[in-house]
């Protein structure tokens, strides 16, 4: 009904006014539905109580009645009335009929209201009939019905929006994007027009931030741009920030919020000209500069703020492929890419990122909220105190941006020490976007695998994958499904590489073992025997679930223009597969080991087929490579089966991974704590 | 970038020695002019025997950014420290960020071929490769005793009682000399010698988690004390 209403009042009412009424409604929404009631019931018993009183007067009981008197009237008709009675005192009075009354009535009371009656009926109808066809014509009136409706979905939505706008990292650009511009330009884009739809958008959008509702904001972000962008701009872009700025009242800040978003769409669309790539490094540049100067006073979802340190890094890492595929380049673009050189430059990207996360101070702010100085994590990054979470959160995600770089450039060593003001043993806050939980997690896990910290990356695999696995039927209907999906395969495939370089199978839970054997069981058993085919497996997995690397320095504009994209990805690949050959005598000498508790030197030897000082600089290797070197220098043991060798004899100790009861009794003792806590609570109720 | 900041930093740094480079590293890692500092800094830890991996990663990052300013002679002397600091994947860590080309070079490829000895427990081509080379590795001082440290950190994960002649293959050092280095170690590292049956000495390791693989589990079961912190309130 309030629906109804609304449509009703949507589709009669100049623009303006019916904004202005949505306001009241918000205003007193509370109040409303009291007074409505009343106001039916009260009109409900004038209608009923008048259509008696009409039905009365129309249709007398008997003749001789007249209406509202009790006695009965028989009288002579009024018309030589001179000199009778009282009717003397009223010069010019006259006596009604019942007849006339009733005829009277009729025509000054019945018939006007019937045609107001029939008139209002056919207004409801042609009320409903707008209601009813207006949806799938005039877009405006879904975001309408979202917004209203928001509150009543919260739950529902919330769960489904967190898996949402996951990022893109390796979405094909490029190769997927359906038409080039130019051809759309052709199909009649026209960055001018701006359809009512996206009018109401905008409007309500900025409204939304300047009253710092981010439930609205969150919403408007994630649904409704989606399904205009699903609907209108399918593959054009939005219309150009120039033809919405007016309806924000041209603010800055909005109209750069709302570009970061326009081109967002548009590299997830279709595929950016260098122009447009230039013009989004600009923006970010615009953007994160008022950020950072601490102007803004805006709450924004994490999602987005997250999406936005994402994006950036894609588009940066994006720019590095594009530029690297020197050979088809025309002269313009060359031209341009000259004249342009501080676009996108690593230095540029670095140091904003680097920035924001100094200038929040978010790595002291971590620190002291383990001290219990300062909430962050518990409010998961939000200020409910009217101050803005926009620098803050940004630069808590700039961590995870720097991480994600420096895995792109191959410096994993700084990528993880980049990371370290945030616990990735604990949830926070980068784990309330799932996009940034995966992506902090597959960062991480793959900068540890490459220092050879194979126990710490199977551990976090396997946390991420487990969840994902029981998540991710909540992400079905999210845009971002496919990407999680991959990310989600790629992470097998590492977890297939750690645990076949380091079998620690024992720290894989059930679920995850049994997808990860259904998927790569087969190859799992073919990378143990380490001949060529097992490293052309290795290769495969390696490539399929690296992260894009790229190559930062400008290419050279005098030589022959050669593609070098492909070059940071070779050399990665290349020390991998080296490391990976450093290895390859470990998995016999494992086989070995396993049925023995003592061997003597010499007998293992001729059974590896091999001479004694083979043997031992195998057996170092071995030591060598299982145990790695954390963080803080101190070596660490990823060794499921261990040794020693005493003069010639080899002694296996099998190391069966401790059960943890200390934690376990910790954690029942705080939950009796907590048990207990609630009991007192009833009582004193 | 609003980094322009750093150049009077520097100038006052050479005057005052306000900062250390180290300082520099951490403030402001991302910044082409402190790559010569970078420079310097490495050649003054060949001189005092010290290592910075993070400055090193930087400099080599600069590098990567600039490949028209790298130096190989740094990048070198980068590599040698880094195969100093075994058994940390420093080494790796640093090719990671050299260019494909560069490794190439022969200095480059000798030192691939060490790291890949000593990766793989081979000491005895270690050394003798170590020797033809000379020229790169003597430049660095102390390289043969960090060598030696590593070779004695892999012997004690593996061994509890390493014969003589394996322990003098590793560490390259023979007859008097080695009486003397063992006699040191005794002294102050708590190895012990022992007769062997019939071939030759033994030396005793001293014992870790990791040659007692027993004494790994009782580790295991602690429980560190800030969890135990954590629930003191409740338990009192």
């Amino acid at each position: 009904m309030a629906i109804i209403g609304d449509a009703l009042r949507q589709a009669f009412m100049p623009k303006h006014e019916y904004e202005s009424l949505r306001d009241e409604e918000k205003a007193w929404g509370k109040l409303q539905r009291p007074l409505v009631v009343t106001l039916m019931a009260l009109v409900s018993v004038t209608v009923i109580v008048s259509t008696v009183i009409s039905l009365n007067i129309v249709f007398p009981g008997s003749n001789g009645k007249r209406p509202f008197c009790s006695d009965e009237r028989l009288q002579p008709l009024p018309f030589n009335a001179k000199g009778r009675g009282y009717i003397e005192h009223f010069p010019g009075a006259f006596f009604l009929t019942d007849q006339e009354t009733v005829d009277y009535y009729w025509m000054v009371v019945f018939l006007p209201s019937i045609f107001i009656f029939f008139v209002s009926l056919a207004y409801l109808v042609a009320g409903i009939t707008v209601a009813y066809s207006a949806p799938t014509r005039h877009g405006c009136l879904k975001v309408v019905e979202n917004n209203y409706c928001a509150s009543k979905r919260a739950s529902n939505a919330l769960l489904t929006q967190k898996m949402a706008n996951f990022d893109h990292d390796d979405a094909p650009p490029n190769s997927a994007a359906p038409p080039p511009p130019a051809s759309s330009d052709a199909l009649g884009y026209d960055p001018n027009f701006v359809p009512d739809s996206v009018k109401s958008f905008v409007v309500h959008l900025y409204r939304h931030i300047r009253e710092k509702n981010v439930y609205e904001i969150h919403q408007m972000y994630e649904t409704s741009f989606q399904t205009l962008s699903e609907r209108l701009f399918k593959d054009t872009p939005w219309p150009s920030v120039d033809a919405v700025a007016h309806y924000v009242d041209n603010d800055h800040v909005f109209c750069l919020l709302y570009r970061e978003m326009w081109f967002r769409h548009l590299y997830a669309r279709l595929s950016p000209t260098l122009k447009q790539r230039i013009d989004s490094w600009d923006n970010y540049c615009s953007l994160f500069q008022v950020v950072l100067h601490g102007v803004v006073n805006m709450q924004l979802p994490n999602q987005w703020l997250w999406d936005m340190v994402d994006e950036f890094v894609y588009q940066f890492q994006s720019f590095c492929q594009y530029r690297a595929k020197m050979k088809n380049k025309t002269e313009q673009e060359i031209a341009l890419l000259t004249q342009f050189d501080q676009a996108w430059n690593v230095y540029g990207v670095l140091n904003f990122l680097q920035a924001l996360v100094e200038k929040s101070m978010i790595v002291q702010i971590l620190e002291q909220e383990k001290e219990g100085l300062e909430q962050f994590t518990s409010t998961d990054g939000y200020d409910y105190n009217g101050g803005s979470n926009v620098l803050k959160v940004l630069g808590y995600f700039s961590m995870v941006g720097l991480l994600r770089v420096h895995c792109l450039l191959g410096d994993y060593h700084t990528g993880l020490k980049c990371l370290q003001p945030i616990d990735i043993s604990q949830q926070g806050v980068y784990t309330s976007v799932i996009g940034s939980h995966i992506t902090t997690i597959y960062h991480y896990g793959f900068a540890n695998l490459m220092l050879r910290r194979y126990v710490e990356a199977i551990r976090e695999f396997n946390k991420i994958l487990l969840y994902i696995y029981k998540t991710k039927q909540y992400h079905q209907k999210s845009p971002q499904y496919e990407q999680i999906l991959k990310k989600n395969e790629q992470m097998y495939a590492l977890l297939a590489i750690c645990l076949s370089l380091c079998p620690q199978v024992k720290l894989v839970e059930e679920t995850v073992n049994s997808q990860l054997r259904e998927k790569y069981g087969e190859k799992m058993i073919r990378m143990q025997r380490y001949d060529d085919e097992a490293f052309a497996i290795y290769d495969e997995l390696f490539s399929y679930a690296c992260p894009k690397f790229i190559t930062p320095s400008a290419p050279s504009f005098e030589e022959p223009l050669v593609n070098y994209n492909q070059d940071a990805y070779r050399l990665q690949l290349k020390l991998f597969l080296y490391e990976v050959k450093q290895q390859q005598l470990l998995s016999g000498v494992r086989t070995f080991l396993k049925v023995y508790s003592t061997i003597s030197l010499g007998k293992l030897a001729n059974y590896m087929e091999v001479d004694e000082p083979t043997l031992r600089t195998i057996l170092m290797t071995y030591k060598h490579k299982t145990h790695a070197v954390d963080g803080d220098g101190k070596i660490i043991s990823n060794a499921d089966l261990d040794f020693y060798i005493d003069d010639d004899m080899i002694h296996v100790v099998e190391s069966r991974p401790a059960k943890r009861y200390g934690d376990y009794f910790l954690r029942q003792i705080v939950k009796l704590e907590g048990v207990i806590n609630d009991v007192d609570r009833i009582k004193l109720e | 970038m609003g980094r322009e900041v750093v150049q009077p930093q520097q100038q006052q740094q050479q005057q005052t020695v306000a900062y250390t480079v180290e300082q520099l590293v951490a403030v402001n890692p991302y910044n082409p002019d402190i790559l010569p500092d970078l420079e310097n800094y490495v050649n003054e830890q060949v001189s005092s025997q010290t290592y910075s991996l993070d400055a090193n990663l930087c400099l080599l990052r600069l590098y990567q950014f600039e490949p028209e300013r790298m130096s190989t002679q740094i990048v070198a002397r980068i590599l040698v420290k880094a195969l100093m600091a075994m058994p940390a994947p420093d080494f790796s860590l640093c090719l990671f960020l050299i260019p494909e080309r560069v490794q190439m070079e022969e200095q480059f490829k000798t030192l691939i071929v060490l790291s890949h000895y000593l990766e793989t427990g081979r000491f005895r081509q270690f050394w003798d490769e170590a020797a033809k080379s000379r020229h790169i590795v003597e430049a660095v001082p102390g390289f043969e005793q960090a060598i030696q440290a590593y070779a004695i950190h892999v012997l004690s994960l593996t061994y509890q009682k390493v014969p003589r002649p394996v322990l003098a293959e590793a560490i390259n050092i023979e007859g008097l000399s080695l009486d003397k280095f063992l006699e040191h170690q005794v002294a102050n590292c708590g190895w012990i010698l022992e007769k062997g049956h019939g071939r030759g000495q033994l030396i005793v390791l001293p014992c870790s988690e990791f040659n007692h693989p027993e004494l790994k589990k009782n580790n295991a079961d602690g429980i560190p004390f800030d969890h135990i912190a954590r629930i003191f309130p409740i338990l009192g």
